[in-house]
């Protein structure tokens, strides 16, 4: 600390002086310290207003934007929603699976109706073959007729006669039951062809189903599940917005330090005014008064403080600017 | 042989080993017609079964019908998990005993 001297001669003049502009320091500073407050205040204040409203905001849109994805999720008027249309697939799906059970179901029973049908067609053939031994017999049966007519002579002509009439028969029965063995083949092989497509129609595989169902299960698992994920995210959201309002209201309560602060400015103002006086008039009776021994003294303690005094009385505070971008909050 | 019977306690059980499809047709029906009924029961064993068809579910639904359609229990046992998702997507455990 320097240390200016003063002469006894100054002293007096020159204490008063450095009192009196230590005091008008004091008083400086006061109106820095509620220049400062004020300041503050005002900053922090703007600050809380504005954190408020972005909380308001971003609360709005949180909401917009969860209705919006309920808004999709169900049905309303005007569309379909995820679930009702999930719910709609898998409906489809299941009557799908229904009918191909249904279809193979038919299919199957059409080929044991086919199969019976071979039996009774395979019955057939064995009657046809049945007839053809008939028929081949009568043909013998005529031809020792014819035999028998011709030693017969004039006699068995007219049996001769009737006898060749039954070989052409027993011919005409024969081209028939060939006729009807054709036609049986037709029948078995068109009936192999029936077979063929009954078992197409029968025989579908069920993996693409299940992989489905799997899929749509899933689907309106999570899609089930989006209502009540949507109720608790805006309960959360809430629940934050309320305790961010909360905290700026104690913070704003907080500002009303000012009031007290500044009262308590303005009495250290006057308690410093009363001071100034009454230092001074002290100085300048010390000084009057004195005896002519004491007067040195006096002066030499005047002179003393003066130096000390004068050296603090000009250095203002400085003021370092504050940017909000260099503090950080956490 | 891919289907085998065995009669035993009243019961009538056929299983079936391997793939149950159209191919198993004609002795799957011979399984249940040529077998004189018992008083009722049928057992379908599918635990060597490794693939079917939605021709075996048809199969299946016939032997019901030919059991009563209902008024005899068909029950389906040892199901392998995918075949079980087969009969589960047919929703045939309203139709038959699946166990």
């Amino acid at each position: 600390m320097t240390q200016i001297d003063f002469t006894p001669a100054d002293a007096a003049p020159a204490a008063t002086r450095a009192i009196h502009d230590q005091f008008a320091s004091v008083r400086q500073e006061v109106d820095q310290v509620r220049e400062l407050i004020r300041h503050a205040v005002a900053g922090l204040a703007d600050g809380f207003t504005g954190l408020t409203t972005q909380v308001r905001r971003q609360d709005q849109l949180l909401q917009s934007l969860l209705a919006q994805l309920a808004r999709v999720n169900d049905a309303s008027d005007d569309h379909v929603g995820f679930r009702e249309f999930t719910t709609e697939t898998a409906e489809i799906l299941q009557r799908f699976v229904d009918h191909t059970v249904r279809t193979s179901t038919d299919s199957m029973e059409m080929v044991h109706r086919l199969s019976d049908m071979a039996v009774q067609v395979r019955q057939v053939s064995e009657q046809v073959g049945g007839v053809k031994q008939i028929a081949n017999q009568t043909k013998l049966l005529a031809l020792n007729a014819t035999i028998e007519a011709v030693r017969a002579g004039e006699a068995g002509r007219s049996f001769a006669v009737v006898a060749k009439e039954v070989k052409s028969l027993s011919q005409g029965s024969n081209e028939c039951s060939e006729r009807i063995e054709g036609s049986v083949g037709q029948a078995e092989r068109l009936m192999g062809e029936l077979r063929r497509v009954a078992e197409s129609m029968a025989s579908a595989d069920m993996s693409f189903a299940i992989g489905a169902k799997a899929r749509v299960d899933t689907m309106l698992h999570a899609v089930g599940a989006l209502n009540g994920f949507i109720g608790e995210r805006l309960s959360e959201a809430h629940q934050i917005s309320a305790g961010i309002t909360q905290s700026v209201g104690v913070s704003v309560t907080s500002l009303q330090f000012e009031d007290i602060a500044t009262q308590l400015l303005t009495h250290l103002e006057r308690r410093v005014q009363l001071l100034e006086g009454c230092l001074g008039d002290l100085a300048d009776a010390a000084l009057h008064e004195a005896t002519p021994d004491g007067r040195p003294r006096i002066e030499a303690l005047l002179a003393d403080h003066a130096g000390r005094l004068a050296d603090t009385a000009h250095r203002p505070v400085e003021q370092q600017s504050m940017h909000s971008g260099d503090v950080e909050l956490f | 042989m891919p289907i085998t019977t065995t009669t035993s306690d009243q019961t009538l059980a056929i299983a079936v080993r391997g793939r149950f499809d159209f191919t198993e047709h004609e002795a799957f029906r011979q399984a249940y017609e040529r077998h004189p009924r018992p008083s009722g029961h049928y057992l379908v064993d599918l635990s060597a079964t490794d693939y079917m068809d939605s021709s075996a579910l048809g199969m299946l639904l016939l032997l019901r019908r030919h059991a009563g359609d209902g008024a005899a229990p068909v029950r389906i046992a040892g199901a392998k998990p995918e075949i079980r998702r087969i009969l589960s997507i047919a929703n045939f455990q309203k139709l038959f005993q699946i166990g």
